[in-house]
């Protein structure tokens, strides 16, 4: 903007060291320039407002008025007058947005350069320079004094309006978030009362659960799989009697004969308890009623495989034809039988579907138990001699059992251990061990996140995972605990550290947060410090074990395979609490709920509870 | 003519300050390499997850920009190619023409071609799209959800505190890498 | 379910291909139908699904690609590191080594031009406090190099050389230093209030950044909106308030509530190297004092040295600084429930947690969008409960600090000495260079060509 001529001479002239023959006329035009700039400043800011306002009204996003006309248009498909008004509306509205987006952006280039000639013609126009005009006060003459003490004074108001503000505003109400239920915390140290806090009374008939997979509050309540909420059988009630008399009935809420065999352990959600049972023809997933005792349903699986197919090698004594532990999600329950035949079936027992995944080509007879995370059923299939790419831990919809995700076939040959699901993080986690690898999926996509050789042979102990640590076990290698938070090939990384005495081969591990125990076949019982892998005690026993260990409160619950419950105190030093049989064999592991232990014998599913 | 110069005067106030001017640059290198172990080469960029957003239309309104730098992109190996696309046309079509009132998008900045009978490519105007998500709305709940917002980054200014981020309901924004900016969709990951 | 009534047309008055066409559109406004009762029956996540199985096309069609423009290329920010670096180093030099007033304001200018409308504002210092706080709090967040070192790198300037970074290279100083025409000297009590502001907004923002809930520097940085050309309105009347303001007091945002000037601050009292005047020759003129918009020349003390307080004053600040403290800590431990509510996870749980008391269901987008996800309350609950556990210690500390800078300030203000020259406070002076351009000895000095009598020039410590 070129300045403004300006013919008389400005006082400004005076004061500039300017030849005396030629006034100085600039600053004077550049006086007027700024407060035309200024000016012209505010019109543009007028403007923008103005576009701005206007702006809010055409939007396009938000318009009620192109609403109103189509919804017009619905009720009046052939109106060709409303077709027409609403395209020329939606043309105007577009013309207007793009108006208006230009508009801003060059008015916000004008405002900005009108601001910057402004600021520059008005310092320049009232440039004056101040000469030295030595100020002649004494500098004594302040009092000193009462100017600190009105600085003081002032930081001291500051201090009041910020403990003022501060008292306000931690005044304001509180929402208060409930603690949830963690199920490693229900081991606290209370043997009566119930750890957890479930709802006080059950409704009789639970409304159907509308959301596709159940909340963690909901699993911690159950008990969905083997060994509970994640699989690493800490009981969250320890609201059951810790004695009884099985002759005689006493604090057994009731005793159902079981109809076909296996060795899988009972599931439990809400009121139905759920095992299944198979010989060479029948497979049978059977529910019962908890509080009752009473069968309420039976449901056979029909196998998927041709005819023709050789029956699966089975060794009785390790399961039989149903070795697989159920699982269940409040939604449905799933089975696995050793032929390969899994089957979901709703909480009626009306069937959801089956599917066939093959003979596994296993030494024994597939044994691993189901899990499940979100709204995916958890299968781990390995199999052969770990050639071939034949083993595999697969992801399936729980809803239609189609495979969400199958992982990169697994270097593993068969395996019966039950995968976990653990939190590293923000992760989810499968653990699966295998022979001789540990190795942990990404839960949501399946993809391999890292991988520990810390195992031998005949896997069959499955993992747990307590503070922070996998703990993989099996009897002719070690005893791994493993910081989970590793990529790759964590063996060398990420073994916090190792222990080889006392290595069970078919029972699992349990820990309280504080030890790990083992408990062998032959009933040596070994516990470990959870943080160092050093030895706390081994114990004799002197009894043989197939069901595995459980943590109830400050209790270790050991089951013998003859049917005898031991408890012994968790802690540092070995002591045994007592004992009490059940009077009948047992393999399986007990389910623990509100106010009821749940187990499985060879003949008879028992209720341990108050009657 | 001498140099006037600042009486060297090794007061206590002097000293003192020399030792604390030490004990700050300790400070400064201390706190350096406490961070330097936290840190990266590369730096970071806002991305929004596809598969959690929840199509609120914020990203069209809470962007720092007069145009949002969150757009509409199509994925076109997922897309259906469908005559009837639940991201072009209104809940309600009239008939399936190209016609504003047929259109879902505010600003009509989806192209609709027909292609081989019955096939129909859609193509985002990138320039047009304001990323309100309302075609991706309609795509992903009736359709195969091929279209989906993404942080264009020729136009994101990368504020250190993003504001979509902040407004974002779902939290679906995240820094991500620089060498990988953009959350895309694809099939693997659909079925 | 019939989304299209007005469609329904006899089928037999068509022709083969019009009526296989109808038969096709009849059948996909079925499927439709269907799954729009689907999703209202099983209320459907957000997650796409293929429903409509993408076709195969004849070898003709070339399917578009998505186009991916990638953001600003890395090597970029280590240009942006390297004019800082050369900005700050020009600045300094400008100061101490010319004196130039001219000098420092081309380099503030470029810096303005750079920083602020090249950059828009962002990649600065003051901001990366908060990267900084979070990446040592929180081991998820690395924080990038380029923005440690534009942390770290003003902050060993103004050790050697005082604050040449906000004479010169802060954008946010450059565009109100530009607007300030008529200086208004603030009262010496007020400024003294005033001044401890930006102590308790530093605080405050390294707490929320270490926590992880919001960047609050930079979501009420007053002028990123005029770099940008655009903004929210309340953001841009702020910027505009903060600008009409600067017209008349000196630089508002910087010494009233600039974050890193409070660290700055605290430094440039150390710093090796600081603007001074020429005191040996110093007439007493008093024009500097009047000249500084910034209120750092203050008139010196009469009292050669020793406390300026008296010794109620003296004693009382003393014993006041744990009393503060403690007051502070107290009631920050207090404010860390209603606190932390600014993290969203905490704001999430609450919001969840106000809809299952009253039972009720997607109340708000943020609700919605959570239990879409299926994720357990609990983990929430979980995630939230450790934030506000961490937000209890921190607000105490932070409470803490506050108490402790303002019975600082107490104790500074009775115990420090004042100046005996008239020299800019190394503390609040911005070294603008505005002085040396009023000081009559300097401006006789550099008419006579006189070499600089500053330290840095002559090689001395």
């Amino acid at each position: 903007m070129p300045a403004i001529p300006n013919n008389s001479p400005g006082p400004a002239a005076t004061v500039r060291p300017v030849s005396p023959s030629e006034p100085n006329l600039w600053p004077q035009s550049a006086q007027k320039a700024a407060w035309i700039a200024l000016a012209f400043c505010l019109v543009v800011l007028a403007l923008l407002v103005t576009n701005y306002v206007q702006s809010l009204r055409s939007d396009p996003l938000t318009s009620p008025e192109l609403a109103t006309l189509k919804a017009e248009l619905v009720k009046n498909p052939l109106d060709d007058n409303l077709k027409k008004s609403i395209r020329l509306r939606d043309l105007e509205m577009r013309r207007q947005l793009t108006r208006h987006q230009e508009l801003g952006e060059r008015g916000g280039w004008l405002l900005l350069g009108g601001m910057a000639f402004f600021v520059l013609a008005i310092k320049y126009g009232y440039y004056k320079k101040k000469l030295a005009r030595p100020d002649k006060r004494p500098i004594v003459a302040v009092n000193q004094a009462r100017e600190i003490r009105h600085a003081m004074a002032s930081v001291g108001i500051l201090t009041a309006l910020a403990a003022g503000g501060g008292w306000v505003v931690s005044s304001q109400s509180e929402t208060k978030i409930v603690a949830p239920i963690v199920v490693a915390k229900a081991a606290e140290k209370s043997a009566t009362a119930p750890a957890a806090q479930p709802e006080p009374a059950k409704p009789a008939a639970v409304a159907a659960p509308t959301t596709p997979y159940p909340t963690a509050d909901e699993i911690a309540k159950n008990w969905p799989r083997f060994r509970g909420p994640g699989g690493i059988a800490n009981a969250a009630y320890t609201n059951f009697p810790f004695t009884w008399n099985v002759e005689k009935g006493e604090n057994i809420a009731w005793k159902t004969p079981i109809t076909t065999p296996g060795a899988n352990s009972a599931v439990v959600w809400d009121n139905t308890v759920f095992i299944t049972g198979a010989n060479a023809k029948k497979r049978e997933v059977s529910a019962y009623e908890l509080t009752s005792g009473k069968i309420l349903w039976q449901k056979t699986v029909e196998t998927g495989a041709p005819a023709g197919t050789e029956p699966p090698n089975v060794m009785e004594d390790s399961g039989g034809f149903a070795p697989s532990t159920a699982v269940t999600d409040g939604r449905r329950v799933y089975a696995i039988f050793v032929t390969g035949d899994l089957a979901a079936f709703d909480l009626q027992g009306n069937p959801v579907w089956t599917r066939y995944l093959g003979r596994p080509d296993n030494s024994y007879g597939h044994a691993s138990s189901l899990d499940f995370y979100q709204d995916r059923l958890i299968v781990l299939f390995d199999q052969g001699d770990g050639k071939g790419d034949k083993s595999k831990l697969l992801a399936l919809e729980t809803a239609t059992g189609k495979t969400a995700w199958e992982s990169k076939p697994r270097p593993v040959p068969n395996s019966w251990a039950t995968p976990i699901t653990i939190k590293v993080g923000k992760r989810d986690l499968i653990v699966a061990c295998g022979n001789p690898w540990v190795m942990a999926y990404d839960a949501i996509s399946g993809s391999e996140v890292w991988r520990a050789k810390a195992l031998y042979g005949e896997v069959t102990p499955s993992p747990i995972y307590s503070a922070g640590l996998v703990l993989a076990v099996m009897d002719g290698e070690n005893l791994s605990a493993i910081k989970p938070d590793g990529e790759g090939d964590v063996t060398k990384t990420q073994v916090a550290w190792k222990a080889e005495e006392g290595l069970p081969d078919i029972t699992s591990p349990v820990a309280d947060g504080e030890y790990v125990y083992l408990i062998t076949s032959s009933g040596a019982l070994t516990a470990y410090t959870l943080a160092t892998g050093k030895k706390a005690y081994s114990q004799e026993l002197e009894l043989s074990f197939k069901s595995s260990p459980s943590i109830v409160g400050d209790r270790l619950l050991l089951i013998d395979e003859k049917g005898v419950a031991i408890w012994v105190q968790t802690g540092p030093k070995f002591k045994e609490l007592g004992r009490c049989a059940l009077g009948e064999e047992i393999l399986a592991s007990p389910a623990f709920l509100d106010g009821r232990m749940v187990l499985r014998g060879k003949s008879n599913l028992i209720c341990v509870g108050k009657n | 003519m001498t140099m006037p110069e600042i009486p060297q005067n090794p007061s206590r106030r002097g000293f003192l300050g020399g030792g604390l001017r030490g004990a700050f640059l300790f400070l400064l290198g201390a706190a350096s390499t406490l961070l330097g172990r936290n840190t990266q080469k590369e730096k970071t960029v806002w991305q929004l997850d596809p598969y959690k957003c929840i199509q609120c239309t914020r990203c069209a309104t809470e962007c720092v920009l007069e145009v949002s730098a969150v757009k509409c992109v199509q994925a076109y190996p997922i897309c259906g190619y469908c005559k009837l696309c639940t991201g072009y046309f209104d809940p309600q079509p009239v008939s399936l023409n190209t016609a504003a009132e047929n259109q879902l998008c505010p600003v009509g900045a989806i192209k609709r071609k027909a292609l081989e009978d019955p096939y129909y490519e859609y193509t985002i105007d990138e320039p047009v799209c304001i990323g309100c998500a309302k075609c991706v709305k309609g795509c992903v709940l009736f359709g195969n959800g091929s279209f989906f917002l993404q942080v264009r980054h020729d136009r994101c200014l990368n504020c250190n505190d993003c504001s979509i981020a902040r407004g974002c309901p779902a939290q679906a924004f995240k820094r991500v890498p620089a060498s990988q900016p953009y959350l895309l969709k694809d099939r693997e990951h659909q079925a | 379910m019939n989304f299209f009534p007005h469609l329904v047309t006899s089928i037999h008055s068509l022709s083969v291909q019009a009526r296989r066409r109808l038969i096709l559109m009849r059948a996909g406004r079925f499927l439709i139908g269907l799954l729009l009762t689907l999703f209202f029956i099983t209320s459907w996540t957000t997650l796409g699904v293929e429903r409509f199985p993408p076709p195969e096309f004849e070898p003709g069609y070339q399917m578009p690609t998505l186009t991916t423009p990638s953001p600003r290329a890395n090597a970029m920010d280590y240009l942006d590191v390297a004019v800082l670096l050369a900005t700050l180093s020009a600045a300094s030099w400008a100061v101490l080594k010319t004196r130039s007033r001219r000098r420092v304001f081309g380099v503030m200018i470029f810096s303005l031009l750079y920083f602020g409308f090249y950059r828009k504002g962002c990649v600065c210092p003051i901001g990366s406090i908060q990267d900084v706080a979070l990446s040592l709090f929180n081991h998820g967040y690395a924080v990038p190099l380029t923005v440690l070192i534009f942390f770290l790198a003003p902050l060993l300037f103004t050790l050697a050389f005082g604050r040449s970074f906000c004479a010169g290279v802060c954008p946010l100083g450059a565009i109100q230093d530009i607007f300030l025409i008529k200086p208004v000297k603030v009262p010496g009590l007020l400024s003294q209030a005033l001044g401890m502001i930006p102590y308790f907004y530093l605080g405050t923002a390294v707490l929320l950044a270490a926590t992880g809930s919001a960047f609050i520097i930079c979501d009420y940085d007053p002028f990123v909106a005029f770099f940008r050309r655009t903004g929210s309105l309340p953001m841009l009347m702020f910027g505009a308030g903060m600008l009409i303001i600067a017209i008349f007091v000196g630089r508002p945002y910087c010494r009233f509530l600039c974050p890193y000037g409070a660290i700055l601050r605290v430094l440039s009292r150390f710093s090796k190297w600081n603007v001074t005047l020429t005191p040996t020759d110093c007439i007493q003129c008093r024009i500097c004092e009047a000249a500084c918009p910034f209120g750092a020349i203050a008139e010196p003390s009469a009292k050669p040295a020793g406390p300026r307080g008296t010794w109620p004053q003296l004693i009382g600040s003393i014993v006041l600084v744990p009393v503060l403290i403690a007051l502070g800590g107290w009631l920050g431990g207090r404010m860390a429930v209603p606190l932390s509510k600014i993290h969203p996870a905490v704001r999430l749980a609450e919001l969840v947690a106000a809809e299952d008391a009253a039972k009720t269901v997607d109340t708000s987008d943020a609700t919605r969008a959570f239990r879409a996800t299926g994720r357990p309350v609990a983990e929430l609950n979980t995630q939230a409960l450790e934030i506000r556990r961490n937000f209890v210690g921190g607000s105490w500390l932070l409470g803490a600090f506050i108490g402790f800078a303002l019975g600082l300030k107490l104790a500074a203000l009775a115990w420090g000495s004042a100046q005996t020259t008239f020299d800019p406070d190394s503390a609040n002076c911005l070294a603008c260079g505005r002085c040396y351009t009023y000081c009559p000895k300097e401006i006789l000095r550099v008419k006579q060509g006189q070499k600089v009598a500053c330290e840095v020039c002559a090689g001395k410590t």
